[in-house]
């Protein structure tokens, strides 16, 4: 018999929340974390919005010594992890470093650090780079700073898939609890929100076409069912299956849709036991709503439409953590049996199958598909069902 | 029953050559790739000596429309990528491109793409190709960069997960093709000379300044290099089927985390023996069946002194029997891609029965009481060997490397 996989506890620091019960509350109250930028000036820009988290203040979560030579990324991930140990773990995990692993997903590292460095090299000299500073560097800065921090000696890895990146952590991570490397991963997806990355996101000609930035982290934990009953954990949601799809980007709808079929057949599920869809394609939230177009033919059977939504007009384009935005979505929903409406919506896409909510909508909900698509290609697809496990 | 998985095919870009026969030649002839360092100014730095590539002509191997939409790593990538697959005499076109994948490892990925922004914005006040540039930068272009170039459709994953990225990246390669998810995949590393890591390492105080000397009393460091290693997996039976010449088996891997420092090794190298071990149960194969291990070596008292007490705590007394020696002296450090470059190395002496040394070894560090092959390869069986990695931030990786025939001949004994 194949192991079931559930996660057990998660949380989030996000621009609309920095616990896992207010981002859920902002959700459902249609709060939006897109605003006028505040940690640079942006007078030389001709964009001014994005979804940073303005205040965000590690040391409400890490000890405070050492805190300056920590990169945002880094502190993002942290601080998440800090609470869902201290909300999570027992003192057998504790105990159990070892056997737990860290699978984060992330793409620019702390992209300012690194331009940062480069830039004090050329412009001051090489004596002004600083050593306390250099590890910052490593796009595995944040995923290794859990372990460390932690004492965890399993697995340790950094995902880089871009948009895809979290949920291709969920995957990969699966495997190393499928083939029993480690007993629990603590899986997650951070991506700042810096000067750097915006000037780089305006340049590339992105924030033209309506991109909007974001920044956060959520992480949470995945463990077979069997860990979980042990560690008298509750099973929050349960991962039924994934799925994975490389295209060119002239068959990138094409990938989106195989990457859906995968997982449903992981799944062993059709697209009508699906009750809501939740996707994320690099870019702005139309470029979510047309996933609707991918799909369509794919749900020709339905009768009664299924609910999609995106989370892009609440949270921004986080890109390598916004996968692990739609897991914490995607659980919030499961347990409070309640769709958040969708925000930001310029242009409706019309669907008989699927039906895009502008209000919160009660509902029973089973089984979350959730979608998640890199521009350069890589699709990855997974479907949460509602855990019957207590 | 779970699949076994051999390495058909090999690519290799290295300071010591490109290909796996210049490669291999240099390497058992102990040929130093360290020169002064060309592709950054080094005058206000104290070390001015690298692994830099030479000879590597790109358009061997990619169109100019290639090589103009991606960076420097990329293209080591897609280069190293087609080697393996000439390697393999692999025709992609006649695969079904949903079952293979591309795993790919990185320490900073197209890391000279942000120097080149840079190096416009604040030397030379040009604006030219900004948008291009930008585009190009993200890590996770370099395995799609693969996968585009070969029109690959199954799994894709790229793992910057610092110096042990390569081995982190066959690993996964392999567990895809075992477990039936993936028939063929495409696995390694690939880094591009930084000058990020070269003044980070020189700031730490790592660098040698003239040569790398693992496992010596006088090693004065690591030496900041580049280069691509790429393998071409698949089943055994794929293999067989289609008369493929086979390097080596992989048996199985192991990873852990220090949990210790980001930049410091563990003192005991608890986390590398922790990779061993699991490595050595992940092949079911007992520590006294090793007969080479491939080091992570980098030359730094620090990481030679924990690799070795990590060969003591798995091996115990044999450890200072088994050789170990290190390529790095030959190469210096390719960051992500060196591990990978070390699997092809380790492939090779299973395949060839012979040792790659560890040169400039003058005298042993009574530290580091091993036998690590020191100035001058060697002829010697190699049913089975390890190939150690480790990284920036504690990560380990190993990995299991056989002769194809030797669990057969294994179980026979048995």
């Amino acid at each position: 018999m194949h192991d079931r996989f559930v996660i057990t506890g998660l949380e989030v620091i996000s621009p609309i929340g920095s616990t896992y019960e207010l981002f859920m509350n902002n959700l459902y109250n249609g709060v939006s974390g897109i605003k006028n930028i505040t940690l640079f000036n942006t007078d030389s820009y001709p964009y001014k919005l994005a979804a940073e988290i303005s205040e965000f203040d590690p040391s409400q979560y890490l000890e405070k010594k050492g805190l300056r030579y920590l990169d945002r990324s880094t502190t993002l991930i942290l601080s998440a992890v800090s609470n869902l140990i201290k909300n999570s773990f027992t003192a057998r995990d504790e105990e159990d470093g070892e056997n737990i692993g860290v699978v984060i997903g992330n793409t620019f590292g702390s992209l300012s650090s690194i331009s940062n460095y480069d830039r004090t090299m050329i412009t001051k000299g090489y004596t002004f780079a600083s050593a306390s500073l250099f590890p910052n560097c490593a796009k595995n800065c944040p995923a290794s700073r859990i372990s460390i921090q932690h004492n965890l000696m399993g697995v340790n890895a950094t995902i880089s898939n871009g948009v895809a990146s979290s949920l291709n952590a969920i995957d990969y991570a699966l495997n190393f609890l499928s083939n029993r490397r480690i007993r629990m991963a603590l899986i997650g997806g951070v991506e700042e929100f810096s000067e750097e990355t915006f000037w780089g996101f305006t340049e590339a000609g992105y924030s033209a076409q309506g991109v909007v930035l974001g920044e956060g982290a959520s992480a949470f934990t995945l463990e077979t069912l069997s860990s979980a009953q042990e560690n008298n954990r509750r099973a929050l949601a349960e991962v039924a299956g994934t799925g994975v799809h490389f295209a060119s980007q002239k068959l990138f709808p094409q990938a989106i849709r195989k990457s859906v079929e995968k997982a449903l057949q992981h799944s062993q599920m059709q697209i009508s036991d699906v009750d809501l869809v939740i996707a994320h394609v690099g870019g702005t939230l139309q470029n979510d709503l047309n996933v609707i177009h991918v799909l369509d033919d794919l749900a020709k059977e339905i009768t009664d439409p299924i609910p999609f939504i995106s989370l892009k007009g609440y949270l921004g384009e986080c890109y390598s953590a916004s996968g692990a935005f739609q897991v914490a979505a995607a659980v919030g929903i499961l347990e409070q049996q309640m769709i958040p409406p969708v925000i930001g919506v310029v242009e409706p896409v019309v669907s008989t199958r699927f039906s895009v909510p502008t209000l919160k909508i009660a509902k029973d909900i089973q089984n979350i598909l959730l979608v998640s698509a890199d521009f350069s290609g890589l699709c990855v697809s997974l479907i949460l069902k509602k855990s019957d496990s207590e | 029953m779970a699949r076994r998985v051999v390495i058909t095919g090999m690519g290799v870009i290295s300071s010591i050559g490109i290909g796996v026969d210049e490669f291999w030649q240099n390497l058992i002839a102990g040929t130093s790739g360290i020169s002064e360092v060309t592709k950054i100014d080094t005058t206000d730095f104290p070390c001015h000596k690298g692994g830099e590539i030479r000879n590597f002509e790109v358009m061997n191997y990619l169109s100019l429309a290639e090589v103009e939409s991606m960076g420097e790593c990329s293209q080591f990538a897609v280069a190293c990528s087609k080697m393996a697959l000439q390697d393999a005499r692999v025709d992609v076109q006649q695969l079904n491109p949903e079952t293979m994948g591309v795993a790919l490892g990185t320490t900073e990925g197209e890391v000279q793409v942000l120097q080149r922004l840079h190096d416009k914005l604040f030397i030379t006040h040009e604006n030219d190709h900004i948008s291009q540039l930008c585009r190009q930068y993200p890590t996770a272009k370099v395995s799609a960069n693969v996968a585009h170039a070969l029109g690959l459709e199954g799994y894709n994953v790229m793992l910057p997960n610092a110096c042990a990225s390569g081995n982190f990246a066959i690993g996964y390669a392999y567990d895809l093709i075992k477990s039936g998810k993936m028939d063929r995949m495409l696995a390694g590393g690939a880094d591009v000379f930084s000058r990020i890591s070269f003044t980070g390492f020189n700031r730490i105080f790592a660098v040698a300044p003239e040569k790398v000397q693992p496992f010596d009393e006088n090693r004065q460091g690591m030496m900041v290099a580049e280069g691509a290693g790429i393998v071409f997996l698949e089943s055994l039976e794929s293999a067989l089927q289609r008369g493929a010449s086979i390097y080596a088996e992989i048996a199985g891997y192991g990873v852990s985390c220090d949990a210790h420092h980001m930049t410091i090794p563990h003192p005991d190298g608890k986390g590398v023996a922790l990779s061993i071990q699991r490595a050595l149960a992940d092949a079911e194969i007992q520590p006294e069946a090793i007969d080479y291990i491939c080091m992570h070596g980098t030359g730094t008292k620090a990481n030679d002194e924990g690799e070795v007490k990590a060969l003591r705590e798995v091996f115990g007394e044999a450890a200072k029997n088994i050789p170990a020696s290190s390529i790095k002296s030959m190469l210096g450090h390719a960051m992500g891609a060196a591990s990978a470059i070390e699997t092809v190395a380790t492939a090779l002496a299973v395949k060839n029965d012979i040792l790659p040394p560890t040169i400039n070894l003058e005298v042993l560090d009574p530290m580091c009481d091993i036998d690590c092959v020191p100035n001058v390869a060697r002829k010697q069986p190699v049913k089975v060997a390890l190939n150690n990695s480790s990284a920036f931030g504690g990560s380990n990786a190993c990995l299991v490397l056989t002769k194809v025939n030797w669990a057969g001949e294994r179980d026979q004994d048995a």
